[in-house]
């Protein structure tokens, strides 16, 4: 997370410096002493600042958008993160979220397939989610466009010693790897918004 | 100005890339999915395009022009 706030910003002093920049050149352009470091300097600040701001912009907004924070700041998302959060809840996230099975993005980890391009996958499916939270109206209950990849299950879960052992996994272990049974037909379900809402 | 004049497509460059910067420090200091859009949509693109422009200036007036005098004054 150090990474995140240092790359932060940096990109804001350049998006800052920038702006400042422009805002003065455009309206005081007075005319500048004929100096090379001077001509070095403006070059260096109208040309390579825009690339800074566009690297760490774009790698910023993707890295702090794989956030719980961010994925709760849509309104049909309330209720899932809550019972997610709710101690009390015996929701399979929310097992997951109190044992701190996963330590953080906790909805990006479990909602992004372990692909070459998994990642990008999420994200261009996120963006989606991001405009149809802004423009259109969702309808509830929310679905999965699929049903949920038991791979992401066994990516952590696959080759630990409990889950190896469980005779009942051990029965249908084939099934549990081409994804003929999912592992939410036993552990599920998933998320109970709905006991999240009714809990005072 | 030292190196360049204040031309017409400078100042559209100078205006993009403001107005790009701003939707980033935007998105930079707070990330949510209504400016996450703004800056992706809308900041990425006109910042591309005040860069481009700029260079495309920086070219016409720095590289062009002195080089071709350079040459003139040798030959």
């Amino acid at each position: 997370m150090t990474e995140i706030v240092f790359f932060t910003w940096v990109g804001v002093g350049a998006a800052a410096l920038l702006m400042l920049f422009c805002f003065v050149v455009l309206l005081f352009p007075l005319p500048l002493p004929n100096l090379d470091w001077l001509k070095g300097f403006l070059l260096a600040v109208l040309g390579i600042s825009p690339l800074v701001v566009l690297l760490f912009g774009t790698g910023v907004s993707f890295e702090t958008s794989k956030t719980v924070e961010f994925c709760t700041s849509c309104h049909v998302m309330e209720s899932r993160v809550r019972d997610m959060k709710d101690p009390q809840s015996e929701s399979l996230a929310s097992i997951h979220y109190k044992n701190r099975y996963i330590r953080e993005d906790q909805c990006f980890t479990c909602h992004t397939d372990y692909s070459l391009f998994g990642d990008e996958k999420a994200k261009m499916n996120g963006l989606r989610h991001v405009y149809a939270n802004i423009f259109k109206e969702i309808k509830e209950p929310i679905q999965l466009y699929k049903p949920y990849n038991t791979s992401n299950c066994l990516h952590c879960h696959g080759e630990s010693k409990k889950f190896l052992e469980a005779p009942t996994h051990l029965a249908i272990m084939e099934d549990l790897r081409t994804g003929g049974t999912s592992c939410l037909d036993c552990h599920g379900p998933a998320h109970t918004p709905g006991t999240a809402e009714a809990a005072p | 100005m030292i190196f360049f004049d204040l031309g017409p497509w400078l100042k559209v460059a100078l205006v993009l890339c403001f107005l790009g910067s701003a939707a980033a420090l935007t998105v930079l200091l707070y990330n949510s999915p209504a400016t996450l859009l703004l800056y992706l949509f809308i900041g990425q693109p006109l910042l591309l395009l005040g860069l481009v422009l700029y260079l495309a200036n920086v070219w016409k007036d720095l590289v062009r022009h002195k080089v071709f005098q350079g040459r003139q004054k040798r030959s």
